[in-house]
């Protein structure tokens, strides 16, 4: 107790207007998801966690509490972004990748992304989020989406270190129905990208 | 672990009983990380820890308790009962959101960035700047043919749907056709067998690649699901007795459309009746764009609603 008690003084503020600017950045989420690849904006956060950009630390207010176990990677770790959470959010931290209903990367080139939840045959909705944190939601090595919430094809350019979960994409995909849904932030922006999305590289 | 409304809040409800949209936060919490899982797997029936709503469980408990957890400052909403904008259910509904949560509520299709509907979908196409909430009864496709929950749940997890052709077989079979003509089962995404809830069959080739996100909500049984846009939504059939919607014989008796969906009326104790939309919105635009229908005239004589011996 003492702990948080300390890091009080150094704790980030939340949301200014919780209500309606979580319901606003429900909607970005719900959006990003439901138009897998196109951009959406999220409120903006005047101060996440160090290293966190904006739009995750938003997400991160927007979906957790105390029903949803989450797992940081060894980036998003540290005392400030852990007080942050667990006074905004209430949230349990999971020990270990698999136990976590969200899971928030900071530096997804580290992450094994067969380590989170699948969810079961009979409820595939019990499975994991990721949040990942990217350093450009422009500008990177092109992708082609195609599947449910695209009406042809969707081309997206994330930037930083997504190769690892490229890799991981097929098999993410084959598990269908099964498998785990991620986003990826940067700044304000929000790329969604359901299990039910197929992706290729784009060649030209 | 509710996040507190706090100075900084524009407003909460409009009357400040209730926090915004009446449900509290963790509740729409819960249902927001639902529907997220429901995306993402188009069709699949996601539990949720439904709440006593201020209603009667049929009254669309589940439909607005998906309305409360998505609407916000910004949306326009528009409730229909049957195509309907002004029967009770729709009436009351639309109050209740103007209460709780001050939106702007309209009856026009266009208008609406929010439809909740019961048991249909708009002659108007939707545009991917709307949502449309579905009131769902049974979630459950193949609760008929099989009422075991434990049972149900493992046909759709490994695909097993033989049963629900048997029974569109078995039809066919007695009456040389299928004669479901609502709530017909659909295919969502080549994967899961869903209930589109009690919407004529005619509107269900409006699901098929709609560019609207489409929410279910359930609130006896606790279940949403959800269709995002663009998704493959295949009405199920066999090869020698295609789907096909209803069709009709006349047009609507107001405004004269044809191609949309029509509701019989009786017009008096000797049989006399006609046929006019069910949904009321596209009529009125119709008639307003000087539409006239084949019973324009007597309806009038009648003063029905929305005609123009209406006194309102």
């Amino acid at each position: 107790m003492a702990a948080v008690i300390q890091d009080a003084a150094g704790l980030r503020a939340g949301f200014g207007a919780p209500v309606l600017e979580s319901q606003a950045c429900f909607s970005a989420l719900m959006r990003a998801l439901a138009f897998p690849g196109r951009v959406t904006q999220a409120p903006t956060l005047a101060e996440p966690p160090d290293g966190w950009p904006s739009a995750l630390a938003a997400a991160a207010l927007t979906l957790l509490d105390a029903d949803t176990p989450v797992w940081l990677d060894e980036n998003a770790r540290s005392p400030g972004a852990e007080a942050f959470l667990r006074f905004h959010t209430g949230a349990p931290f999971a020990a270990k990748a698999g136990a976590a209903r969200f899971a928030i990367l900071l530096d997804p080139r580290s992450a094994d992304f067969t380590d989170f939840d699948i969810g079961t045959d009979q409820y595939p909705d019990r499975s994991a989020t990721v949040l990942i944190a990217v350093d450009a939601l422009a500008g990177g090595p092109r992708s082609v989406l195609e599947g449910p919430g695209i009406k042809t094809s969707q081309q997206i350019a994330p930037k930083g270190g997504l190769s690892g979960l490229w890799e991981a994409w097929p098999r993410n995909r084959a598990l269908y129905p099964l498998g785990f849904d991620a986003f990826l932030f940067a700044g304000d922006g929000v790329i969604g990208l359901p299990r039910s999305v197929k992706r290729t590289d784009q060649r030209d | 672990m509710t996040a507190p409304i706090t100075a900084g809040d524009a407003f909460h409800s409009i009357d400040g009983s209730y926090n915004f949209a009446y449900l509290d936060e963790q509740t729409k919490r819960m249902i927001r990380r639902t529907l997220l899982k429901a995306i993402a797997i188009p069709g699949y029936q996601a539990p949720f820890g439904g709440r006593e709503m201020p209603m009667a469980y049929g009254w669309g408990t589940g439909g607005i308790q998906v309305t409360a957890s998505i609407i916000g400052v910004d949306d326009c909403l528009k409730v229909i009962d049957q195509g309907a904008d002004d029967t009770t259910n729709a009436v009351s509904i639309r109050r209740f959101f103007k209460r709780v949560a001050g939106v702007a509520v309209t009856e026009a299709t266009a208008e609406a960035t929010i439809i909740q509907t019961r048991h249909r979908i708009p002659e108007a196409p939707l545009t991917e700047d709307q949502i449309i909430v579905y009131q769902v009864p049974q979630p459950e496709p193949l609760r008929k043919l099989e009422p075991r929950e434990a049972e149900t749940r493992k046909m759709h997890a490994y695909s097993e749907y033989g049963l629900m052709h048997v029974k569109l077989y078995e039809d066919i079979a007695r009456h040389g056709e299928i004669t479901t003509t609502y709530d017909y089962p659909v295919e969502v995404n080549a994967r899961h067998v869903m209930a589109p809830s009690p919407i004529p069959k005619f509107d269900n080739p409006k699901m098929q690649m709609m560019p609207a996100l489409q929410l279910f909500g359930a609130g006896r049984e606790k279940r949403i699901y959800a269709i995002p846009p663009y998704t493959q939504v295949r009405s199920l059939d066999f090869d020698d007795h295609p789907f096909a919607v209803q069709t009709f014989d006349t047009p609507c008796g107001l405004c004269d459309a044809t191609g949309v969906f029509l509701d019989e009326v009786i017009l008096d104790d000797k049989g006399d009746h006609m046929f006019v939309c069910s949904d009321s919105d596209h009529c009125k635009g119709r008639r307003q764009a000087g539409h006239v229908g084949p019973r324009a005239a007597a309806a009038a004589r009648l003063g029905f609603p929305g005609s123009a011996g209406d006194g309102a």
